[in-house]
């Protein structure tokens, strides 16, 4: 996952005036964020699709009225998407999945969790990854998922969920402190500057 | 509150003040790893003294972005571009830029019926839009991937023998276009990878024609194409044998890409002298379609295969091919 983004200069004015390659440009830069967000959240690869591509059509619909950088077109992605997956889950009368057995049995496949190249995630257990992220409360899972799935910041988020800053920041906290310990067995609190261990 | 209460509630301070510390650590932590302007893991990691807690939570977090991390397939990437520009197109009209206005999202009324209507229009234009934005895409592109995804979209759609065979040919004319440019930027690693592909899609076009010559219908047209594509081919390989200074006669000596090279040069020569609509003298005809890949001066096909179509394919002409 890459946190940077590489789009051409003037990729935001130009898909407000429908550029069909600024918006390939941008569904190139943001797609695999928020699809993984939204597989992450409803555990089925082809509903994951499905809300992804909505995200990129309703922001299509109303690009006229955004305004900001690229790094802001993404939170505002986010922000479609996380009213389009309330409309989802009201819709279906679903709940986020919350049990690992839940999941389609296909995306815990290595090879669908990230490109075998990407030397960076080799060897991540995502099994693991999943039922850790599982054990946290909502609100912590919505900020990790936004997080480490998204790449938003912390303001970002508050803004999404409708807290604070340092409301966020805490449920951050919780969150990776309970993600460390399930995914380190060597982990204990410790002092911030030091002697972690 | 009484002053024996005091020691107890500057202590509750101390620990929040302590944890609202550590947040903002864990948060800025945060930030270098997946903010915008990320740093890599190994130079976030050296900030922070071993064993410390900071950095075990950043080593866990990038554990669990991994864990968390999907890509959509390029099929489906391909499907909604091709949908999302289609449906681009067809806003844009006559329209120009309205006045930005403060962010909110879109009004969320009618819009899964539209999604669901747009996405079905894209089944059945997924190709064409796509291909056209993504045709520029270089191997070292973004875009890359879809480039190719398409591809393998057009080549399931097609239903014809001689359309399947066109569009291999086509692809694999693609190939040797982005093998040459690779090569004159001295990139040959990605060469060699683009080489595979390339040659994938020669064998399917070979067969193609070899199916549809053996039922009986005109596949000349496809042949003499062919024909074209590996003959350039092998003018290409045959310039890097010529300065990678391979011995022909054995691959194994000199420079460690000869063995390569001269293998792909002496598969694409096998093709070209396997049919005689290419202008070979088919299967089992004389020595040129086993044996090394000519001499030393001339790397290119073998000079002693009887039989060639000059216009059609004559041939390396040493350095020519690039």
């Amino acid at each position: 996952m890459s946190s940077e983004l590489r789009p051409s200069s003037g990729v935001i004015e130009r898909a407000q005036r429908r550029d069909p390659h600024a918006w390939a440009e941008i569904y190139e830069t943001f797609s695999s964020q928020i699809y993984g967000y939204f597989l992450n959240k409803v555990r089925s690869r082809e509903t994951a699709e499905d809300l992804t591509a909505g995200v990129f059509v309703d922001a299509l619909q109303s690009i006229e009225r955004f305004q900001g950088d690229m790094a802001e077109l993404r939170a505002w992605l986010f922000s479609i998407g996380r009213h389009n997956l309330i409309d989802h889950f009201r819709r279906t009368l679903r709940r986020p999945v919350t049990s690992i057995e839940d999941v389609d049995a296909s995306i815990l496949a290595t090879s669908d969790a990230a490109d075998p190249e990407d030397g960076a995630l080799a060897g991540v257990d995502r099994t693991l990854v999943l039922k850790a992220v599982e054990g946290l409360s909502p609100d912590q899972r919505e900020v990790i998922l936004l997080r480490l799935n998204g790449d938003l910041t912390s303001p970002e988020i508050a803004r999404l969920v409708g807290k604070t800053a340092g409301a966020v920041k805490a449920l951050q906290h919780r969150a990776m402190i309970a993600l460390a310990k399930t995914l380190r067995g060597d982990f204990e609190l410790g002092s911030v500057g030091g002697e972690g261990g | 509150m009484g002053p024996y209460l005091l020691p107890a509630w500057d202590a509750l301070l101390d620990v929040m003040k302590e944890d609202r510390s550590i947040r903002d650590q864990i948060d800025e932590a945060l930030d270098a790893l997946v903010g915008r302007s990320p740093k890599s893991l190994t130079d976030l990691l050296e900030t922070y003294p071993a064993d410390s807690l900071v950095r075990r939570i950043v080593e866990s977090a990038e554990t669990a972005r991994g864990g968390l991390e999907v890509k959509i397939s390029p099929e489906t990437k391909a499907k909604h571009m091709s949908m999302l520009m289609d449906e681009a197109r067809r806003q844009r009209g006559p329209q120009t830029v309205a006045a930005p206005a403060p962010i909110r999202p879109a009004p969320r009324a009618a819009r899964w019926p539209r999604r669901l209507a747009l996405v079905a229009l894209a089944l059945s234009l997924l190709v064409v839009p796509t291909a056209a934005m993504a045709r520029e895409a270089g191997p070292e592109d973004g875009l890359y991937g879809v480039k190719l995804a398409i591809e393998n979209v057009r080549l399931a759609l097609e239903t014809s023998a001689e359309g399947d065979a066109g569009l291999h040919l086509e692809f694999a004319a693609e190939r040797l276009a982005e093998i040459e440019s690779l090569l004159a930027q001295g990139k040959t690693d990605l060469a060699a990878e683009l080489l595979a592909r390339f040659e994938g899609h020669r064998d399917a076009a070979e067969e193609g024609i070899s199916t549809l010559d053996a039922k009986g219908q005109d596949a000349a047209v496809l042949a003499s194409h062919l024909s074209e594509v590996l003959t350039h081919h092998i003018n290409v390989l045959g310039a890097l044998v010529e300065e990678a200074e391979c011995d022909p006669a054995d691959p194994t000596a000199g420079k460690p890409q000869c063995k390569g090279l001269l293998t792909a040069l002496e598969n694409s020569s096998k093709v070209l002298d396997k049919h005689p609509l290419l202008g070979g003298e088919g299967p089992g005809a004389g020595a040129g379609t086993q044996a090394p890949a000519g001499k030393p001066d001339n790397p290119g096909r073998p000079d002693d295969a009887p039989g060639r179509g000059e216009p059609s394919h004559p041939g390396p002409a040493g350095a020519g091919g690039r």
